[in-house]
């Protein structure tokens, strides 16, 4: 608790303020230079907005004091309603007594923490599951977004060609016929699948691709052997506008999903965008290869 | 019409075109069930010995197929597939515009571009979030004699400065520029990821060559009715690869785009997968007669002429007639605007010279010019416009046209 001293000087503050910025506004209109006024406007109008960014960038950080959180909280309904419900529900584990209860709720909390520090940091992660994909359609028809840029990373000629990726696969047409998103694709194919020798990848993969190019997607094409200098480029990437990134995991098949990691941070955002530009670097239009080798 | 030169406008239509619309009226009133599923698709194979005795000027016709036969070699391409047809040309540049516009985010246009049709483009732009922009081509041509070759640099230059993927413009303005297609275009693919070329083909279809334009393009739109002389207008989109056909039949069928569906693109389509829908509606299937009637015509008149090109050598003479005409144009109210030969057509514009002189309404000045045999456009700052014949105007020609200027400035001053 703040003593009342310190809470006078505070309560002060915004009255010296007040009042040091009137008798500059007064003598600058004394004054009657338009140069002297508009530099003393322009300084308050700095100091305010860099007052508010300070504010904004405190609450942002994790300075806010225990005490301090549930007022910040109680601005967000949603959240706060959580937040109420977690802290009764806290409460009621910690009046349990029975120590083997008490060793396994604590397990379970970790985990729960070690998923919202996840959520803090603006990703949610989708493991072992297709479910995924409720949520990428959903982004999809995001009003904001307009742009999808996906990089498939293709070691199976069947990639994303399985129940839920096909269904993925129409999603992707429907929004192209109702003018909601314009999609870009680069596939990164492992050699097996597009030998060196060969002018196309396998039919199969090569049919693949040809239906989203018929459909209005932006088709690009690499070997995974291309890229052996930046392996770094090799991932299954989804940039959804500039809302979010997905990365998916696969598992060793190639088909099913691992993991898939939705991550909302604009940092990511843009790294994503940074791949996303030495990717187009390398890979070359499907167009261009029709052109190029015709069938 | 001593001297028709609004082919820019409305061609003059080939008399095997006008043929078949009579005889196809005369079956109209006979027997109009002849003008079956079976006819449209066979052509008059569908029909027995008498009908096609009775009917011979629509022994020409061959089908649909055997239309698009005629179509791809005047355009010269090689495959068929690539041709779709409509009644209305606008449906398919809105067609063209989706299928761009699906892929591309900046498209590059000029200030040449056909008011409706870039109307068109840019609300597809709106629909998908998608930008267009526009570079001034034609004050540094019509003014500054640029040539080919500055305007690749300028359009190149301009792709470059807005991030530009995509392109659409005409091969040949209404105003007669022609624009350097496969230059620009093989520049652009150099330097650039160049998604999707549309261009406008209304004005160089049987005026210019387009096999290179159709080369370096995505899709061509163009129509019958102007240097073609089919007389009835119809829509021709032509693809300028497999793909691309691909894709534009797709976005044709679906769902999205079934506002603007086209009655003759529907049969075509349909036809050409056989599930025709009998309960669609009614189709006016004139224009493919016509269209086709004065195809083969040429295609004749090319056989029998050997070693004649098509458009190449009646663009030569029409350049010629073009050269003519700048020249005796000395001593009247206008004078032609020069443009350099690399980006000239077969049409020609004037400009009156004197600017104080209050000139009539273009209609009335049309007027004028036709009461002296001289069929042209015109426009309301004096401006003139001469799509000239492919026939040698000889020195008497050119005498009559002269007096005819002479005379009508000698009006305009007097009125």
């Amino acid at each position: 608790m703040e003593n009342p001293q310190q809470m006078s000087r505070f309560e002060s503050r915004p009255i010296i303020a007040i009042v040091v910025g009137i008798t500059g506004t007064v003598l600058a209109a004394v004054v009657g230079n338009t140069a002297v006024t508009t530099l003393w406007l322009g300084t308050l109008l700095s100091v305010v907005i860099g007052l508010l960014l300070r504010r904004r960038s405190l609450v942002d950080g994790s300075s806010i004091g225990l005490l301090e959180t549930p007022y910040h909280l109680s601005h967000d309904a949603e959240i706060f309603e959580r937040y109420q419900q977690m802290s009764q529900q806290l409460l009621r584990i910690s009046q349990r007594s029975s120590k083997v209860y008490r060793d396994l709720s604590l397990q379970v909390l970790d985990e729960m923490t070690r998923r919202c520090v996840e959520m803090g940091q603006g990703r949610i992660v989708f493991s072992e599951t297709e479910t995924w994909r409720i949520a990428y359609e959903r982004i999809l028809r995001d009003p904001t977004v307009f742009t999808y840029r996906s990089v498939a990373v293709v070691h199976n000629p069947k990639y994303w060609q399985d129940a839920a990726g096909t269904g993925s696969m129409q999603f992707n047409f429907q929004l192209i016929d109702d003018q909601v998103i314009t999609i870009e694709r680069i596939v990164v194919i492992a050699d097996h699948l597009w030998p060196k020798d060969q002018d196309m990848p396998v039919e199969e993969l090569r049919q693949w691709i040809h239906e989203q190019s018929v459909h209005g997607i932006w088709m690009k094409l690499v070997r995974i052997s291309d890229l052996k200098n930046e392996p770094e480029l090799v991932r299954d990437v989804g940039i959804y506008g500039q809302l979010a990134v997905g990365t998916q995991q696969l598992a060793d098949d190639n088909l099913r999903t691992q993991r898939f990691i939705l991550n909302f941070d604009l940092n990511e955002i843009r790294n994503a965008e940074r791949i996303w530009e030495k990717l187009g670097v390398y890979s070359t239009a499907y167009k261009d290869l029709l052109d190029q080798f015709r069938l | 019409m001593r001297f028709y030169m609004d082919t820019a406008r409305l061609g003059q239509a080939c008399p095997a075109a006008m043929q078949v619309q009579c005889e196809f009226a005369r079956l109209a009133a006979y027997d109009p069930s002849l003008c079956s599923i079976g006819f449209l698709r066979d052509g008059v194979t569908a029909w027995d010995e008498e009908s096609r005795e009775q009917f011979a000027a629509l022994n020409s016709w061959l089908g649909i197929e055997q239309l698009k036969r005629h179509l791809a070699d005047a355009f010269g391409v090689a495959d068929a597939e690539r041709i779709f047809l409509a009644n209305q040309t606008s449906r398919l540049v809105r067609i063209a515009a989706r299928t761009m516009l699906r892929q591309c985010r900046r498209v590059l246009t000029t200030d040449l571009n056909w008011p409706a049709w870039q109307s068109i483009v840019s609300d597809e732009a709106m629909r998908h979030g998608g930008w267009i922009v526009q570079v001034d081509v034609a004050n540094d041509v019509l003014k500054n004699a640029a040539t080919a070759a500055d305007v690749v640099d300028s359009m190149a230059a301009a792709f470059e400065r807005n991030s530009c993927d995509g392109l659409f413009i005409p091969a040949v303005s209404s105003l007669g520029i022609r624009l350097p297609v496969s230059s620009l275009v093989q520049r652009l693919k150099q330097r650039h990821e160049l998604r999707f070329v549309m261009v406008d083909g209304a004005q160089a279809f049987c005026h210019v060559p387009l096999a290179e334009v159709l080369e370096s393009c995505d899709v061509l739109i163009a129509g019958c009715h102007k240097w073609l002389g089919g007389y009835l207008p119809m829509g021709i989109a032509v693809a300028g690869n497999a793909l691309t056909a691909e894709q534009f039949r797709c976005v044709a069928e679906s769902e999205a785009v079934d506002a603007f569906s086209d009655p003759l693109m529907h049969l075509t389509e349909h036809l050409r997968s056989n599930r025709v829908n009998r309960y669609s509606e009614t189709v006016n299937v004139v224009p493919m007669l016509t269209a086709n009637a004065t195809l083969a015509a040429q295609t004749s008149a090319s056989a029998t002429a050997a070693g004649c090109d098509r458009v190449k050598e009646p663009l030569e003479i029409r350049r010629r007639n073009a050269r003519q005409l700048g020249a005796i144009m000395d001593d009247t109210l206008w004078k032609p605007i020069h443009v350099d030969d690399s980006v000239g057509s077969a049409i020609v514009l004037a400009q009156s010279i004197e600017p104080s002189l209050t000139l009539p309404e273009p209609e009335y000045l049309q007027s004028m010019f036709r009461q002296h045999g001289i069929s042209l456009s015109a426009y309301s700052d004096g401006l003139l416009r001469f799509s000239l014949p492919a026939t040698i105007l000889q020195q008497h020609d050119m005498e009559l046209i002269s007096q005819a200027f002479r005379s009508v400035g000698q009006r305009l001053h007097v009125d």
